[in-house]
């Protein structure tokens, strides 16, 4: 008669474990940012870091059933399953290697980001390879629900998509509010979520194979107790670092004058939107950049062709602000928490809500905001100047407050 | 414009090299509109999957007793008629160069006549629901009926919404004529209205003709 | 010109498809057992096939591919992740 309570399980770990990799993706993009710009070379093996990600898409799809191997299907199927799982190392590792092989012999310097990069190799790889030891059937009926479990998935969340989200705030922050972050306050937040997390979480490993179960409130052997207080300091020192991300923003928005980099490009970056002054002006570019390779701007630099002036600006045609969005934003919410807490009349009135502004909005006429080129021109061509005619630092002084954006070759050649 | 616009991406699905930058708009709406139908695709994909698991507790009341298929073939033919006629919609679309040209009228004598059909498949569909709640099978009886009616009931929202959004778009071309961003809306529901016929082949193959097998 | 050859396309489209319904829906009707339910697949495909190919306008012609393989990449998924639940569900159903 009934159905099978097993499929929900089934259908929740076939849309869970795909999105576990897509969380990480835009990290790895980052890391791959960290590991170029931070070493002052290309990114090494660009196209087998593509063709890994494109195979993770598609194996990422094969492995859900490695969350419920204990579930009660044959053998057959769990070691098909446990296969695919540790398939999904290769790709991984070809991805770590070509960030390895890009520090090899660059002008690295050991920043924020550069401390988050090193970090996640040693820490995401210990994570990936306990996820490896997991991907086995038999072992896996020991440390299912485990606290082993545990700390293995934030053994690779919190290296791998953490790591990258913070060392990409401090990357991007400049471009997008025009002053840096704090360097000293930054590295040592960084290194209190490294040793915050290794407190926290390494412990768990060790409880989790004496047979501790995850989500244990109150436990009764004595084993466990100096493991548990070690984990607990851990959590300490990782709350530290929370403060200290604070902090690090609440003190350079106070010296936000000394730490700002109006040319927009402050870490000698290789990639286009460094070819922008900081702040970002709305139009982003003035005039398309063309692009002939990868990393355009560490070639235009490279040829001195980056701030060259331009002739001919057009005038920029942006499209004007609209709150509709916003509103079907709020409709949405409403009909999401009417069906989960079954109030009917709230999830049908923002349902139909929702749809009226949206057919309203179809009716309204397109607004665009003309930015004229003469306008474009004057602050353009104001910023190319300033830029031929400053002198702007090498990377000794990356992190002085002479840093105002704009980079000096360092006259170092790579292998 | 660097590229050329004489090869189009979107053959049949699109305004055709004499709409000129609309032309170009409409290749990239379109593809976009393509990767938002494939995650639609995704969604019936796994009603199917669930369904097909359920299919081992198909009786009492199952298939024999629910099925009409006369009923089915009914609802076949109005969506794929008006399939056809959607494609005719945008095959007048590809003459109308803006404005309240000719072909408005032809226009929307189409879309007006998809909408009757969809209707008309719609009609049969709920008659179906209500009388197979009638002969016992209401969603609640057992897991295969929830599946089914979940499946079944999807598609026919689909077609509901894919109605609401053709009277939307007649009425926008008789109030505005035929702009830019009524060309691409109809070029992006013409997409999502083939959809729904083609997901319709698949529920109609393996619900009601393998069910009754 | 241009418009008369893609109503015929559309046209040639409509007939194909409905040939494929009214075989499996007699085929069903009257002969039933395993070559109507052998036929019913097939057809199936068929029309698909033909759905793609004549209202939808996909072909592995030039620019025309990038659809194909956005169709063909979650037709991969799909495959995966359908049979993948009817194995597994399977699975589990037989032991119980």
């Amino acid at each position: 008669m009934g159905g099978n309570l097993m499929n929900f399980i089934n259908l929740f770990w076939m849309f869970g474990h795909p999105e576990v990799y897509i969380l990480v993706l835009p990290a790895f993009g980052v890391m791959s940012e960290i590991a170029s710009t931070y070493s002052g070379k290309r990114l090494y093996g660009y196209t087998s870091i593509v063709a890994a990600t494109m195979c993770i898409a598609v194996l990422s799809f094969t492995v859900w059933l490695h969350h419920f191997f204990t579930m009660g299907q044959s053998a057959t199927v769990n070691a098909a399953f446990g296969v695919a799982t540790m398939l999904i190392a290769i790709p991984t590792g070809v991805k770590i290697y070509d960030w390895l092989a890009t520090l090899w012999g660059g002008r690295i310097r050991f920043t924020a980001p550069m401390i988050y990069l090193c970090g996640f190799f040693v820490l995401f790889t210990i994570g990936g390879l306990s996820g490896v030891i997991l991907a086995s059937p038999t072992l896996d009926y020991q440390l299912h629900n485990s606290q082993f479990l545990v700390a293995h998935f934030h053994n690779v969340i919190i290296p791998g998509v953490l790591f990258g989200i913070l060392a990409g705030i401090h990357i991007w922050f400049p471009k997008i509010y025009g002053f840096r972050l704090m360097e000293s306050l930054s590295r040592i937040t960084a290194f209190l979520w490294a040793i915050g997390f290794i407190l926290a979480f390494m412990p768990l490993y060790q409880t989790g194979l004496m047979g501790m179960t995850r989500r244990t409130v109150a436990y009764e052997d004595p084993d466990l107790v100096p493991w548990m207080i070690v984990s607990g300091i851990g959590s300490l020192i990782l709350g530290l670092a929370f403060l200290s991300i604070l902090l690090t923003i609440f003190v350079s928005v106070l010296n936000r004058k000394k730490l700002m980099v109006p040319f927009g490009d402050p870490w000698d970056g290789r990639t286009l939107e460094w070819w922008t002054p900081a702040p970002t002006p709305e139009w982003n570019f003035a005039v398309l950049p063309k692009v002939e390779c990868r990393d355009a701007f560490a070639d235009a630099k490279e040829k001195g062709t980056a701030y060259q002036p331009i002739e001919k600006y057009d005038d920029i045609e942006m499209p004007a602000n609209t709150y509709y969005g916003f509103i079907i934003m709020i409709m949405a919410s409403g009909l999401g928490f009417g069906l989960v807490w079954h109030m009917w009349w709230l999830a049908i009135a923002s349902l139909l809500g929702a749809i009226a502004t949206a057919i309203i909005y179809a009716f309204l006429p397109q607004k665009h905001n003309i930015i004229p080129a003469a306008e474009v021109r004057e602050i353009d061509e104001a910023w190319r100047r300033a830029a031929r005619e400053g002198r702007g630092v090498t990377r000794d002084d990356e992190c002085n407050a002479a840093n105002k954006g704009l980079a000096r070759p360092d006259n170092i050649t790579n292998p | 414009m660097s590229f050329s616009i004489r090869k189009s991406l979107h053959p049949g699905l699109n305004l055709g090299e004499d709409h000129g930058d609309d032309h170009l708009e409409a290749e990239t709406s379109v593809f976009g509109f393509w990767v938002f139908m494939m995650s639609d695709l995704v969604t019936f994909g796994m009603f199917f999957a669930v369904f097909a698991t359920t299919m081992p507790l198909a009786c009492c009341p199952g298939p024999k007793e629910l099925f009409d298929l006369g009923s089915v073939a009914w609802q076949t033919a109005f969506l794929l008629a008006s399939s056809l006629t959607s494609g005719m919609a945008i095959l007048t679309l590809k003459q109308e160069h803006g404005g309240r040209g000719a072909c408005t009228k032809k226009l929307v004598f189409w879309l007006l006549l998809t909408v009757l059909l969809g209707c008309g498949f719609l009609y049969r569909e709920i008659s179906d629901f209500i009388a197979m709640a009638a002969a016992g099978g209401p969603p609640t009886r057992s897991g295969y009926l929830s599946a089914l009616w979940s499946l079944v009931g999807l598609h026919g929202l689909h077609v509901t919404g894919g109605i609401i959004w053709c009277l939307v778009i007649v009425a926008g071309i008789l109030v505005r004529g035929v702009d830019l961003r009524w060309k691409l809306t109809l070029l992006r529901w013409a997409v999502f209205w083939h959809f729904l016929d083609v997901v319709w082949i698949c529920i109609f193959s393996f619900v009601f003709l393998g069910g009754l097998l | 010109m241009e418009t008369n050859k893609e109503f015929r396309h559309y046209l040639l489209g409509f007939v194909l498809a409905t040939v494929l319904t009214i075989i499996p829906f007699t085929l069903v009707a009257t002969v039933g057992g395993k070559i109507a339910f052998f036929a019913l697949i097939l057809c199936a495909i068929l029309q698909l096939i033909v759905h793609l190919r004549y209202f939808l306008h996909l072909s592995f012609k030039g620019q025309q591919r990038e659809d194909l393989q956005l169709v063909m990449f979650t037709g991969l998924i799909l495959l995966i992740m359908i049979g993948g639940t009817v194995w597994v569900l399977g699975d589990l159903y037989n032991r119980m």
